[in-house]
């Protein structure tokens, strides 16, 4: 795929195009560039329609420093060559990427580990445009990552969880898992990112370790399965968990009864429609039936990372807000409303209430502003009342 | 020196009408964009080379409102000129 052309074989093409012979179209082609480079040299500029513009740019002489001996020595001024290609060319070029844009961070996000991840990146897979699909919940994708292919998606914080999971696991099945838990907690509205990977871990790998032989035909099916259930359990949980909550301590007796039956189907209602529930259920699983069900207990355990932790760290009124994924800070209340008028934007709101222009995410969270470069003339804005975690 | 003078140029170069030259100029760049899409490399010996090259997604920041932006990975051309070409191109500049 990845050739070197040189003249003939551009003629080669042209004539096809043209029908010309392909002695006439060569000799074009060496026309066509030697006129560009006599022009160049002449005008120092050439712009060329579909192909772009050549500049001559002009380097002053500087010094520099020999890096083997410390000298310093001189940089003779030259004359170097400028490409720019036209934006036709460009987007032509771009074209497997051209669906990517560029995306506005929270001010939280972990970068220090995406680095991490480009060093370990020299995959072969990572080269190939194809391969990279935005990352979906359907069962496609899921099938792409028990793969073991590390795909690189433009969801930044994925791929990190997904890579160093694939690095630190010891056997396969727990490597297979963590992304989905990891999928999960992205879906889910209010989890925050970094919370869930480090605590089922130790549970997953004891959970796994007795059943190696399983490897083969129902191990991929198994786990399919589980992918997908884990899905629909983590959009579930997700989406019911604040109604869960007032209601916790009726489900947990609840939960006691479904216990007694280690049927399948009841387990995953009983999780799915109870987010809380999972935990007292875990206690209990992998006692009675490690052996023969080491996916489902997979599953309880990647469920109770993220049953408990919200609960744990979301007082009552926190819930009534709408939070920020991420974030230092969470919104317990307003302080104040401010309508919008020419002139004012949210970083000087942020400014004027927070001393600080970092402040702007949590606005837009509160008053559910998608883009923060456009917001409505006249909309009454609510000004967060912050409360660091 | 704009689109239009270079294909007066080149017409007057290859003996050719404007027109027919500026169809024949057409379909060259269109033969060297497929084939850069295709993500080979065109090496034009005197003059240089124009490669694909993929550029990581990398973190900016703006320094005015000290906001992150992930700039997605992206192919960008790259023209490379020839040793020859840089050659010349000193003479030219010192003459």
């Amino acid at each position: 795929m990845e050739k070197k052309l040189n003249i003939p074989d551009l003629a080669e093409g042209l004539s096809r195009r043209t029908k010309l012979p392909r002695r006439i179209a060569e000799t074009f082609v060496r026309q066509f560039f030697d006129t560009l480079e006599e022009n160049l040299l002449r005008e120092n500029i050439v712009k060329v329609k579909g192909l772009g513009t050549f500049k001559l740019i002009d380097v002053e002489a500087r010094e520099s420093v020999n890096i083997q001996t410390g000298g310093r020595f001189q940089i003779a001024g030259h004359t170097k060559i400028s490409f720019t290609p036209d934006a036709v060319l460009r987007d032509a070029v771009n074209k497997p990427f051209a669906e990517f844009e560029t995306v506005v961070l929270n001010e939280n996000t972990d970068v220090s580990l995406m680095e991490a991840v480009e060093d370990f990146q020299p995959l072969p897979v990572a080269e190939e445009p194809q391969e990279e699909e935005p990352l979906q919940e359907d069962p496609a994708a899921e099938e792409q990552i028990e793969e073991g292919t590390i795909t690189e998606e433009p969801v930044a914080e994925t791929v990190i969880v997904e890579e160093t999971a694939v690095k630190d696991s010891v056997c396969k099945e727990p490597s297979v898992e963590k992304p989905d838990t990891e999928e999960q907690t992205e879906n889910e509205p209010i989890a925050p990112l970094h919370v869930t990977p480090v605590e089922p871990k130790p549970e997953m790998k004891t959970a796994t370790s007795e059943p190696p032989h399983h490897l083969g035909f129902w191990h991929v099916v198994m786990m399919l399965f589980t992918g997908i259930i884990l899905l629909v359990l983590g959009y579930g949980i997700g989406y019911l968990r604040p109604l869960a909550l007032p209601f916790l301590d009726r489900q947990t007796s609840e939960i006691k009864s479904d216990v007694q039956h280690p049927n399948q189907r009841t387990l995953q209602k009983g999780t799915s429609s109870k987010a809380v529930a999972a935990p007292a259920k875990t206690s209990s699983k992998p006692t009675s039936d490690s052996q023969d069900m080491p996916s489902k207990d997979l599953q309880v355990v990647s469920t109770e990372g993220k049953g408990n932790e919200p609960a744990k760290k979301m007082p009552s009124e926190v819930l009534a807000y709408p939070q920020l994924e991420g974030g230092d800070y969470l919104i317990v209340g307003i302080k104040g409303t401010e309508v919008m008028a020419p002139g004012k934007t949210l970083l000087n709101i942020s400014i004027k209430y927070y001393k600080s222009q970092d402040f702007v995410p949590y606005i837009c969270t509160l008053n559910d502003i998608k883009n923060p470069d456009i917001v409505p003339l006249n909309k009454e804005l609510k000004i967060p009342e912050l409360k660091h975690k | 020196m704009n689109n239009k003078e270079f294909i007066s140029a080149l017409s007057h170069e290859v003996e050719l009408s404007v027109k027919d030259t500026q169809n024949l100029t057409n379909s060259l760049l269109a033969e060297l964009t497929s084939q850069l899409e295709d993500g080979n490399t065109i090496v034009i010996q005197n003059f240089g080379a124009f490669e694909v090259k993929k550029k990581l997604e990398r973190v900016v920041i703006n320094p005015s409102t000290g906001q992150r932006m992930l700039v997605p990975p992206k192919l960008a051309l790259n023209f490379k000129s020839s040793t020859g070409l840089k050659e010349r191109m000193q003479k030219g500049g010192e003459s």
